[in-house]
């Protein structure tokens, strides 16, 4: 009879089981959905486009992809950007977006789904937010079981920091490596607790796949073996452990080699080092847990003393070859941007282009709040949860987030590393808040029918029963991947482990009222989540708004007159190419002045035409007015940028000898003064002015400020108000209003009635947001004769402009 | 002292001995595997160290070929080893299945890597652009200085 009732037991356990599968199979699709569809806001509200800079060379990469094909775009020298140097593209990007949209795009043609090579790109980020997202239940359920990674996988389809760079039309890098990052870990983890080549295999492939898709891969190779080394400190080593790190190292570096942007670097560079270390370290740990076990004691410590005497002194000479071998190297062998995560202040000390992007500053506190908001209160708690009991995997979780939050200190762009870590914690957070409260109700249920609650085992109720056979099935899991730690453990008696837990179990039981009423008070919380972030964030879009003044270059800088925002992904979906504002009657006003003035580029210029204009708008000239550009968004060449911010600080003169030289015919301006948009030209000038300076010394910062402060009204001073941007931004601004009143700096202009020279202005959009203007050809030297007997100045300087023009060489 | 340490050395030889002997053969196999592909890592090592690493595509592959390779049959070696309590559940052959097919995605990156002669170029540029910050002088020849001095000058 036992037997019968037992067999019923299991039967009906194991119809729970399928049950909870098909359950939460239907829930992950789900949150698919939900992460799929709560970033196409910004296509219902605006419409299908590509947004900000660098998706659009992205996109443009993508095209020229699906038209030439695979090999002509490993080849790809594209000739119409840092003219004249141009730029090997095929070598110098990360290919694993274009790739992966590409070949998205080429399956959905050869299935006769005839979409554009666009809005393939538009619904790449939200179709890879939904991996994302079921990455993140893979991982978070190897840490903690299936429950936390639900609730995991639901945080990370609406954490606001990762929508923001995920909505439908944010066709970046980021895009797909969120998914190829969290997926890696997983499979890492995976191989961790199963101890399969298999999945070391396939993670060493997911690694391939993040290596592709971004520069953050150096994250995943310094954050695992530091997890390895953090295993082998705390006593922890198993050969699970080495499965899961040595081939991976491998086949990591090679894979890592195979892409051409990474090439040697994979192994010549000191991010990639400590991987190394790690694998030797690795090596002489299994070697000794392997002699261990075949020894005595005794003769284990007789080799122990022959072994490190002998050790300690080839150690030493391997580690001063180390030294000597990075020192040696011009930048300690770190590049630029991973210095500048060692040490915060090393960007903006030495590399200005770096430390004018915005997103390469350290955030402000209220950005963990709105980016993370109501997450970051879970995050603790589920650290604690973590080390209860701490196994291999969750030491990795923690390790996790630990280092995620310091490198998120030290750029806001890597928030969105950080961003995965606080969702899995905090998952793990709730389910065991949902666990702890749900198991003291269905402790206490059965107490008000009755049965005394002391804790005699022979009166269990089936409740009891199940949560028992839960705990033993957890403790199984456990131990199967026994360390060395709870090897003890595993030698006492099964009922002894079960009775205890059971005692626990006990004492975490909340009074019954407490843990209903939490109960609710967390799914309110959960229902709210959204709206309060979106309150958060309307609240702090208008502080950004405020506080958005001069020094920030904000490449990122989202435009936000919009007061009201009512869902977090509104709020991050506003396309930088097109704008709206909501006019005081309520109604929508559209401002399309970008695509306006490209496709007055590209329908009004010669093909050939070299476009000149800040960095920043590169890649959109090139990609939507297919036109010839100086720098780009790429900014490889300091220099070439630096010559581009002086043509932009130096008068009108000195400008157009310096555009003249790199065959320049028209000259792009950004100018938010009419509209009041922030992110305009006018504001980012000090940078323009900080890199050219920093190349050519005779432009100096402080020549443009009135006692430390920039200011362009009437305390302006006389450099800043001769300067070529100044003048290409301003020009003809009074016949607008009358005062020339600037609506971002909030002042009038200190200089309004002026003419050009050598400069005219061909075209200005509807807002007045963009600005092009053309170079006038040289004067006719007859003319100059005549103007001879006028004025001395011009005379002294034609001939010098002749001798320069020879000496140019790229005339 | 130097008489003890001797003695010990050899008790401690003798004991790894007498343990190595009870070890199956199949294992033996594994580790001769193992010590043969070491040794011929070492043996390209050093050819590197004498002669140069220029082909350094064609270097790394063969070192790292044989480096995996060594990984990978120690990862097998685990796997198999019946004294291994905690790869029990886990078939042998399972274990060499896995073990091929690492060692086929292996060879295959490998194969591709070897001939990478266009490598040298795109890796050159690759370089030129890395955003150290020696490196963004790389083309300061390229942009006649003077004509800015000049411009200044003529202002």
């Amino acid at each position: 009879m036992a037997d019968g009732e037992s067999s019923r037991e299991a039967t009906a356990r194991t119809l729970r089981n399928a049950f909870g599968n098909v359950f939460s199979f239907f829930i992950l699709l789900l949150i698919g959905i939900l992460a799929f569809s709560i970033r196409l806001f910004s296509v219902i509200k605006y419409e299908s486009v590509i947004h900000e800079f660098d998706p659009y060379f992205n996109y443009r990469v993508t095209q020229f992809l699906t038209k030439n094909g695979i090999y002509d775009f490993w080849n790809w020298f594209d000739d119409r950007t840092w003219y004249p140097l141009g730029r090997v593209i095929g070598g110098t990007v990360y290919p694993g977006l274009t790739l992966t949209a590409g070949t998205l795009w080429w399956l959905l043609n050869s299935l006769n789904i005839p979409l554009s090579v666009e809005t393939v790109c538009v619904f790449t980020a939200p179709i890879f937010s939904a991996f994302a997202s079921w990455a993140t239940y893979l991982l978070t359920k190897e840490v903690k079981g299936t429950g936390a990674g639900l609730t995991a996988a639901v945080l990370l389809a609406m954490v606001p920091s990762y929508i923001s760079r995920s909505v439908a039309g944010s066709y970046d890098n980021e895009a797909v490596a969120i998914f190829a990052l969290i997926f890696t870990f997983y499979l890492y983890i995976k191989t961790l607790n199963t101890g399969s080549l298999f999945y070391a295999t396939l993670n060493a492939l997911a690694y391939f796949y993040m290596v592709c898709s971004w520069g953050g891969y150096t994250f995943i190779i310094n954050l695992i073996p530091m997890h390895v080394l953090l295993c082998i400190v705390t006593g922890r080593y198993s050969s699970r452990l080495y499965i899961a790190y040595a081939p991976l190292v491998v086949l990591g570096t090679l894979l890592a080699a195979l892409v051409p942007v990474v090439g040697f670097n994979a192994v010549m560079t000191s991010e990639h080092f400590a991987s190394f270390l790690v694998f030797i370290i690795i090596h002489v740990v299994a070697l000794v847990y392997h002699v261990k076990g075949n020894l005595s004691p005794r003769m284990f410590k007789v080799a122990v003393t022959l072994v490190v005497s002998v050790g300690l002194v080839v150690c030493c000479a391997m580690i001063a070859v180390l030294i000597a071998l990075v020192a040696s190297s011009p930048t300690k062998g770190w590049s630029g941007r991973s210095l500048s995560l060692l040490d915060p202040t090393y960007a903006s000390k030495y590399i200005p282009i770096i430390a004018s992007v915005s997103e390469h500053q350290p955030p402000t506190w209220p950005s963990y709040f709105m980016d993370i908001n109501v997450l970051a209160f879970l995050v603790p708690a589920g650290i604690i949860a973590c080390f209860l009991p701490l196994s291999d995997a969750s030491s990795f979780a923690v390790l996790y987030i630990v280092t995620a939050v310091y490198f998120s200190g030290v750029m806001v762009r890597l928030m969105l590393v950080f961003a995965p870590a606080a969702c899995i914690m905090s998952g793990i957070a709730l389910s065991e808040a949902f666990n702890v409260l749900t198991r003291s109700i269905k402790f206490q249920l059965p107490g008000s029918s009755g049965i005394s609650q002391s804790g005699d085992t022979s009166m269990n109720t089936e409740g009891e029963q199940n949560d028992i056979a839960k705990t033993e099935k957890m403790d199984e899991t456990a131990k199967e991947r026994p360390s060395k730690k709870n090897k003890r453990k595993e030698k006492e008696p099964v009922v002894k482990a079960s009775i205890r837990s059971r005692i626990e179990r006990r004492l975490l039981v909340l009074p019954l009222e407490a843990s209903v009423i939490a109960i609710i008070l967390l799914v309110l919380l959960g229902a709210f989540y959204v709206k309060v972030a979106c309150k958060v964030d309307a609240a702090l879009n208008v502080h950004a708004l405020l506080t958005s003044t001069l020094e920030k270059s904000s490449r990122v800088g989202r435009w936000k007159l919009v007061h009201c925002v009512w869902a977090a992904a509104e709020a991050y979906s506003a396309p930088s190419i097109v704008l709206t504002t909501y006019s005081r009657e309520g109604g929508l006003h559209v401002f399309d002045d970008f695509r306006e003035a490209y496709a007055w580029l590209s329908h009004n210029t010669e093909v050939d035409d070299k476009v000149a204009s800040w960095w920043d708008y590169g890649y959109q000239t090139t990609a939507m007015a297919n036109r010839t550009v100086i720098v780009d968004n790429n900014t490889w060449n300091n220099t070439h940028i630096a010559t581009v911010g002086t043509a932009m600080s130096s008068p009108e003169k000195a400008a157009w000898e310096i555009f003249n030289s790199l065959d320049v015919k028209y000259v792009l301006v950004v100018f938010g003064g009419l509209v009041g948009y922030p992110s305009d030209d006018i504001n980012k000038f000090l940078w323009m002015v900080r890199i050219g300076g920093g190349v050519f010394p005779h432009i100096k910062e402080p020549d443009y400020l009135r006692d430390g402060q920039y200011r362009i009204d009437s305390q302006a001073t006389p450099t800043m108000l001769n300067c070529l941007m100044y003048k290409l931004s301003y020009y003809r601004f009074v016949e607008t209003d009358g005062k020339a009143f600037d609506r971002v700096r909030q002042t009038e202009i200190g200089k309004k009635y002026f003419k050009l020279t050598h400069f005219e202005e061909v075209f200005t959009t509807h807002h007045w947001m963009v600005r092009i203007y053309k170079l006038k050809p040289p004067k006719n030297r007859i003319r100059g004769k005549t103007k001879k007997s006028k004025s001395k100045a011009s005379s002294t300087s034609s001939p010098k402009r002749s001798g320069t023009g020879k000496r140019n060489p790229w005339h | 002292m130097g008489r003890a340490t001797s003695t010990d050395a050899q008790a401690l030889i003798h004991s790894l001995r007498s343990a190595y002997a009870a070890t199956p053969s199949s294992l033996k196999i594994i580790d001769l595997y193992v010590g043969f592909a070491v040794f011929s890592a070492i043996i390209q090592v050093v050819y590197m160290a004498i002669v140069g690493s220029f082909p350094f595509n064609s270097f790394l592959s063969g070192v790292l070929s044989c480096i995996g390779t060594a990984v990978l049959a120690v990862c097998l070696r685990i796997q198999v080893n019946k004294e291994n309590k905690e790869f029990k559940d886990l078939p042998s052959e399972r274990a060499f299945a896995d073990f091929v097919l690492c060692n086929l995605v292996l060879h295959l990156v490998i194969m591709n890597f070897l001939d990478r002669s266009g490598n040298e170029l795109a890796t050159g540029i690759g370089d030129m652009i890395s955003d150290s910050p020696g490196k963004y002088q790389v083309n300061h020849h390229f942009y006649d200085l003077t004509t800015l001095e000049s411009c200044h000058g003529s202002w």
